[in-house]
């Protein structure tokens, strides 16, 4: 395979998910940073929306996020809460305006509710509870639907929003609320089935067919309209602020895995990473590791036909976890791909704290993945912790959640190995 | 064919990535997973998806977006091979076998053809169908070039097709018959560079050689600083499109190669194209299979290009300049075209 001239970076982040593009984006305000990423991400796949912790750990009555449970309940959580550096009161915030400013600058505008829980309504009729969402997301927020009327309007043909089996869904959930199923055929679709989300929102960029669809809302009797993601990024803003301010109704969307959402979270911190000044070495692989005692010195990545060594004063791992990332199952034991770190093993840790509603088997799954010490240092595999090599997100032992509570852990833990990282960038 | 089929985690993401599927609906495509996993897996009647298969661009986006790693467009292209029979093959799709017969080449052979002195030089420049037959501007502004790059090269006397083309259409035999051909034509090179991501990608992957893109070797070998510009004789503001072959299955760095090449030309202002790395709709045999499918996606990318405000779309892939051609409204034109009138 023909070697391209060998690439040096100050830091290399292995991993463009949230947590790697996180870590990227920060470091590069003062380093020379490149992102190496292949495929698609969990971040991509998610909801687009945003929660620190879980639930579990809310003081319902006050409506605040409990930080001394947060602290005791996910380790790599509890040890930034322990170095007198770093305290989650003043991370949190940090983190959470840099992410609202970088994803604000590409066009996805993000509410501020970071040490809050809103409740919103999934496409599933679910009810789901965040800090941050897309501010089109949020504009549902349940507490806002109170005692009035709400509209489902799904498209013919596309299956992000099923109207009439959300209106079935969400009755225990939308108490006091009117609910009535709308279908819309969106023009030049009429007769298409089985539409992908990218489909529709293709099929929405000429002007036209908005305004279509903005008649057919003004036709509701409903003040609320929910409706499936339709716009890609770019359009995001103005699609959906037309269809609000052109019909007069609180247009939003519901909240929606596996469609455009993530992808928008996903091309937004992207572009955002970009425009921190990072180099994002998409379609790449990351195929071996140099390891020269405790420091890691380079890494040999690959396109499908080109191979090129990058070398580095730092590295982050945040490769994701055993859902869909870069760990793998072999037998009962999380194989790490890179041989050199330390793995937390299926089924043989600690046990997260009982309240945690888990079972056993899922326990034991969320507790696998890279070990890390306080300041965030992947061990070798004896393990010591490594002078240059960090960890973060779901990558991180502890701390793969199950999908669809968010990715703020993901991005915090991000944010604190990029702080540790630049010290020895 | 590669038992694959049950890694599929069913996360859509390839589905959702794939161009024909935003373009046709999964009515009438059932997309990378419906044809690389599950028709696979349930053992149908492949030949009877015939007519979906031979859809797919091999774009190789949606090999990029599988979280599972799993070779989907390696995988159509080996269905196709293994349904593959000449009777059966779609019309354009028999056009080519008939000119590989008859010429060694994919396209009818061009009236005149340059020819190229005799050189004992160690580099050979492989031409590819398309740049010698159907744009040969791109033949003579990469030879110019090279002469301006100080790049010794020759062009074996009796090359033939890479190959790439049949491949796409499935036709193993023909493919081998090629590759042994142009291995003996290019005896005793020491390398080789090519005007076309296709035949590029084919030389790596079938041939199992090392060859260079004419970017890659500007930018690498001659050097982007030893390109002195001409004084730029008017702005004009340029959309760089993304060819696949390129920006997937060489590497990103051909990308950012090429606009920095650009970028450092006077008077020339790259403008960001939407989805700049979508499939134009020029490969994997559409064009001449589907040409109905290929050109629906060349005028999306066109629309993207015209939105963008560009006025010219430069292109370093002969199939894409045809394809994208074929839909119009903005300027097209080869990379290496545009590039060698802006050099002195």
């Amino acid at each position: 395979m023909r070697e391209l001239k060998p690439l040096h970076v100050d830091a290399l982040v292995i991993g463009h998910g949230a947590a790697g593009l996180m870590a990227a984006s920060s470091l590069a305000e003062d380093n020379n940073v490149a992102v190496v990423g292949k495929g698609t991400t969990a971040t991509s796949l998610s909801t687009g929306c945003v929660s620190y912790i879980r639930k579990d750990i809310f003081k319902q009555e006050q409506g605040i996020i409990d930080l001394e449970a947060l602290a005791r309940s996910v380790h790599p959580f509890a040890d930034i809460i322990e170095r007198s550096s770093l305290t989650l009161e003043e991370v949190l915030p940090q983190v959470s305006s840099f992410l609202f400013r970088s994803l604000s600058d590409q066009g996805l505008e993000m509410t501020d509710d970071t040490f809050h829980f809103v409740d919103m309504l999934t496409n599933a009729g679910t009810r789901y509870a965040c800090s941050i969402a897309p501010t089109f997301t949020a504009a549902g927020r349940l507490d806002r639907l109170e005692g009035e009327q709400l509209a489902l309007l799904g498209i013919s043909g596309q299956g992000d929003l099923d109207p009439e089996l959300v209106a079935v869904m969400s009755a225990r959930e939308l108490e006091g609320v009117k609910v009535r199923p709308h279908r819309y055929a969106m023009k030049g679709l009429k007769g298409r089935s089985g539409m992908t989300s990218a489909e529709v929102a293709f099929h929405l960029r000429p002007e036209g067919n908005l305004e279509e669809l903005a008649a057919a809302i003004r036709e509701l009797d409903e003040d609320h309209v929910a409706i499936p993601p339709l716009f890609e990024l770019q359009r995001l803003h103005k699609g959906m602020s037309e269809l609000s301010t052109t019909t007069g109704r609180n247009v939003f969307e519901l909240v929606t895995p596996m469609s455009l959402p993530g992808q928008r979270l996903q091309e937004a911190m992207e572009r955002a990473a970009v425009g921190h000044g990072c180099r994002l070495l998409k379609n790449h692989l990351v195929t071996k590791l140099e390891v020269h005692g405790a420091r890691v010195a380079a890494a040999i990545i690959q396109t499908p036909t080109r191979v090129q060594r990058v070398t580095f004063n730092s590295v982050i791992l945040a490769t994701g976890d055993l859902v869909g990332g870069g760990l793998a199952l072999q037998g009962r034991e999380v194989v790490d791909p890179f041989s050199a770190f330390k793995v937390g093993k299926f089924g043989e840790m600690e046990t997260l704290p009982d309240q945690t509603g888990y079972d056993a088997a899922m326990r034991a799954f969320v507790e696998a993945g890279y070990l890390v010490t306080n300041d965030m240092r992947l061990l070798t595999r004896e393990g010591k912790p490594f002078e240059n090599a960090f960890g973060a997100g779901a990558a991180l032992a502890s701390f793969s959640f199950p999908t669809g509570v968010g990715l703020g852990g993901e991005l915090l833990t991000a944010w604190v190995a990029a702080e540790y990282a630049r010290e020895v960038s | 064919m590669q038992a694959f089929d049950n890694r599929c985690i069913k996360c859509g993401s390839c589905q959702l990535a794939c161009p024909v599927v935003t373009i046709e609906g999964l009515a009438r495509f059932a997309g990378p997973r419906g044809l690389a996993v599950e028709a696979s897996r349930l053992s149908l009647d492949l030949g009877s998806l015939r007519d979906n298969l031979y859809k797919c661009t091999a774009c190789y986006r949606c090999t990029d977006i599988c979280p599972a790693r799993l070779p989907l467009t390696r995988q159509i292209l080996e269905i196709r091979r293994s349904i593959f029979a000449p009777d059966l093959a779609l019309e354009g799709h028999g056009r080519i076998l008939a000119n590989i017969d008859a010429h060694r080449r994919s396209v009818e052979p061009a009236k005149s053809r340059p020819s190229f002195k005799p050189s004992d030089a160690k580099l050979i420049y492989f031409p590819g169908c398309i740049a010698e037959n159907r744009l040969p501007q791109i033949l003579e502004s990469t030879v110019s070039l090279l002469s301006k790059g100080r790049v010794p090269f020759r062009v074996p006397e009796k090359w033939a097709c890479c190959g790439a083309p049949l491949e796409k259409v499935g036709d193993g035999q023909r493919l081998r018959m090629l590759r042994e051909e142009n291995l003996r034509a290019f005896d005793g090179f020491e390398g080789l560079v090519t005007s076309c991501p296709g035949c590029t990608t084919h030389l790596v992957q079938d041939y199992g050689l090392e060859p260079m893109h004419t970017i890659e070797l500007l930018y690498e070998v001659v050097g982007v600083r030893k390109l002195p510009a001409l004084p730029a004789k008017r702005k004009v503001k340029v959309a760089l499109h993304q060819p696949c072959h390129l920006a997937r299955t060489l590497g990103p760095h051909v990308i950012d190669y090429a606009a920095e090449i650009l970028q450092r030309l006077p008077g020339v202002k790259l403008t960001e194209m939407e989805e700049a790395d979508r499939c134009c709709g020029g490969g994997g045999g559409v064009v001449a299979g589907h040409p109905d499918v290929s050109l629906a996606l060349a005028k999306a990318k066109m629309a993207s290009a015209a939105r963008a405000k560009a006025e010219v779309v430069v292109a370093p892939c002969p199939f894409c300049v045809m394809n994208l051609r074929r839909a119009g409204g903005v300027e097209v034109m080869d990379f290496t075209t545009f590039l060698d009138a802006h050099l002195k």
